[in-house]
């Protein structure tokens, strides 16, 4: 059962990493080229996490690896928001859009205004 | 004062999971980095009302909350890479208002979002700004994560 598990927790990180590096490349922009990026956080890095946890089971590792897993999930989100939010800020433009409520310039003119930038 | 003993304590059961061996040593060690982490620490963690750790309503919202979010989590997984492998993107910036007062309440919301594949915060005041990978007309995310995360944060 275990190795089942394990085996199916292998492929599924690997075709994440796999899929993901994929969309690095096709991608058109910055922005979306995060979303790949985050992909590979989530699926590859996290899927294997608990492949150790799984093949370890029922021992401290899987504590200890189910830790760093929750760690993982609160910080990697910080990584790919400052990414995005220096982005927005630097007014580099996200291609092909199709519905933007609040445009680049107007935050510009916001972060210009309270910033004094 | 509450909150340092709240801190210690966390800290300690932290230090407790990692290292695992209940020798008198390690023990002591464990209560000497506890207490410095917590005389660093503690006045930056616990604002107001530092009980509201062992409040058992909040754990159970916070864990169906972590359901809801895995749920999301592994649905939008398979959607990202359906749109990686198709090509088929529609990419927009969306406004999202979180109608949460506190600062954690918006944090929780914002890394929740971005955790989410195919979903980044890229700016945060008052609303959310949010860039999304494919666009739906009345398919705002949000609204699911919202009314669960204002109970988790306690408002």
């Amino acid at each position: 059962m275990i190795e089942i598990i394990t085996q199916i927790l292998l492929y599924m990180s690997s075709i994440s990493m796999l899929i993901g590096a994929i969309g690095m490349l096709r991608f058109p922009d910055f922005y979306t080229r995060v979303h790949a990026a985050t992909m590979v956080t989530i699926g590859g890095v996290c899927f294997s996490l608990l492949l150790i946890a799984a093949s370890t089971f029922w021992s401290i590792y899987t504590l200890k690896t189910v830790i760093i897993v929750i760690f993982m999930l609160f910080t990697s989100p910080v990584i790919a928001h400052a990414l995005a939010n220096t982005a927005y800020e630097l007014g580099i433009k996200p291609k092909n859009l199709s519905k933007n409520i609040i445009g680049i310039k107007k935050l510009k003119e916001v972060m210009e205004k309270e910033y004094d930038i | 004062m509450l909150g340092f003993l709240v801190t210690v304590l966390i800290s300690y059961i932290a230090w407790l999971a990692f290292t695992f061996s209940f020798v008198a040593g390690n023990l002591i060690a464990g209560a000497i980095v506890s207490l410095c982490v917590a005389f660093i620490s503690s006045r930056f963690l616990f604002h107001k009302k530092p009980s509201e750790v062992f409040n058992p309503v909040r754990w159970g919202y916070f864990i169906g909350y972590l359901f809801i979010l895995l749920y999301c989590e592994i649905k939008s997984h398979f959607d990202v890479a359906y749109r990686i492998i198709t090509g088929r993107i529609n990419p927009a910036i969306i406004k999202v208002t979180p109608h949460m007062r506190t600062d954690l309440g918006k944090t929780l919301l914002g890394s929740s979002i971005t955790l989410t594949p195919g979903t980044l915060v890229v700016g945060a005041e008052r609303e959310l700004y949010m860039h999304t990978l494919y666009y739906e007309k009345g398919h705002e995310t949000g609204e699911t994560f919202g009314k669960i995360s204002r109970k988790v944060v306690g408002e």
